[in-house]
């Protein structure tokens, strides 16, 4: 540790180099008056636009959005994860929602037994067609029986 | 170049005597004589930061440029939560980090010559010693290893090196001007000297 702390002493005295790295003589006697002259110019004339101001209120928003212009590839990835969970908020919510709408669930009440009186109605469609055919069967092997005991015409 | 050097008020009713927050009031109401001396007080700083980061003088003279005039247009938003040059500070950095992301690939060096003092400073006069292993190694050549070195650090890494190591801003400005805790600048700075320390071992090694 303390052999890494004295390393990080001479990187540190070593990093004091950059100290002397100085701009060409007389750089900074134009500089301001060349900022000052670009914003005259209009550069600088409209307010700031809404990415300028999101970039000093937000900067991590901007450097989110900076991410989807150097990698092209994230831009799909996170499309395909947005959609996905699109996808998920609507299943979800619309059971949510058919579990906690009164309406909804009264109509679905009310469709269930529609559907029960159907299957009832067919059932007893399908039991009369059954006594039908039965009694066809039986008019055919016992006609006379039938025609005196219901008091039908003879058909001979 | 260093934060902690203050200007000193002299006159209150010229613009070069006045208080940075007044400054600040007159420039918000579009004087642009009061911010020519905001930017007069912080050209040297900002741009120091901007070339340390990209290694290259017409880069960092654009973005400084840059970095000021969007400081001009936002000034209406800045609403005194810091000081404004720590606003300041935030703006050119994010702009910075922006323009290196975008030309990751694409950077080349521009290096400004270093100043007759740097022969006398007593750091770099112990440093090439006969003692150290830079005893062979001229300035120019020890300049260009140590920009390389520092290109190779990610964005963040070397941003927290420059601002601590190089112009001596506080752990706490920095991570008010990066917008992160103290930890994550102690430890970014940790790391960053470890990974520079191994790019420059033949060097640093004692």
């Amino acid at each position: 540790m303390n052999e890494q702390n004295q390393n990080f002493e001479t990187l540190k005295q070593l990093l004091k180099l950059k100290r002397h790295e100085v701009p060409p003589p007389g750089y900074f006697n134009n500089f301001s008056d060349q900022v000052i002259s670009r914003i005259r110019a209009g550069e600088a004339g409209g307010a700031a636009t809404f990415m300028d101001r999101l970039e000093m209120d937000a900067p991590w928003v901007v450097s989110f959005l900076r991410i989807f212009e150097t990698r092209p590839g994230v831009v799909g990835a996170f499309a395909t994860s947005l959609c996905l969970v699109l996808l998920l908020v609507v299943v979800f919510t619309e059971n949510l929602w058919e579990a906690n709408n009164p309406t909804r669930a009264w109509e679905l009440g009310q469709l269930a037994a529609l559907q029960g009186l159907k299957r009832k109605a067919e059932q007893t469609l399908d039991r009369a067609g059954r006594h039908r055919t039965l009694g066809r069967q039986y008019e055919r092997r016992h006609p006379l029986l039938v025609y005196r005991v219901f008091d039908c015409t003879d058909p001979l | 170049m260093i934060m902690s050097e203050s200007a000193p008020i002299v006159d209150s009713n010229t613009p070069g005597g006045m208080l940075e927050a007044d400054l600040v009031k007159r420039a918000r109401r579009g004087d642009l004589a009061a911010y020519d001396e905001l930017v007069k007080r912080y050209q040297e700083r900002i741009y120091a930061t901007i070339y340390h980061m990209t290694s290259n003088h017409e880069d960092a003279n654009d973005i400084a440029q840059d970095s000021f005039i969007k400081a001009y247009q936002a000034l209406k938003s800045f609403r005194g939560g810091s000081s404004f040059y720590t606003w300041l500070y935030r703006i050119a950095v994010n702009k910075t980090i922006n323009f290196l992301k975008q030309r990751k690939h694409k950077l080349h060096f521009s290096l400004n010559d270093l100043d007759f003092h740097a022969e006398n400073d007593p750091d770099l006069v112990a440093l090439t010693s006969d003692k150290t292993p830079l005893r062979d190694v001229g300035l120019t050549e020890l300049q260009k290893k140590l920009n390389e070195a520092l290109l190779k650090l990610s964005e963040p890494h070397r941003m927290v090196v420059v601002l601590h190591d190089v112009q001596g801003v506080s752990h706490e400005e920095i991570a008010e001007i990066m917008d992160c805790n103290i930890g994550t600048v102690r430890s970014r700075l940790f790391y960053a000297r470890q990974q520079l320390q191994g790019y420059l071992a033949e060097y640093v090694k004692s």
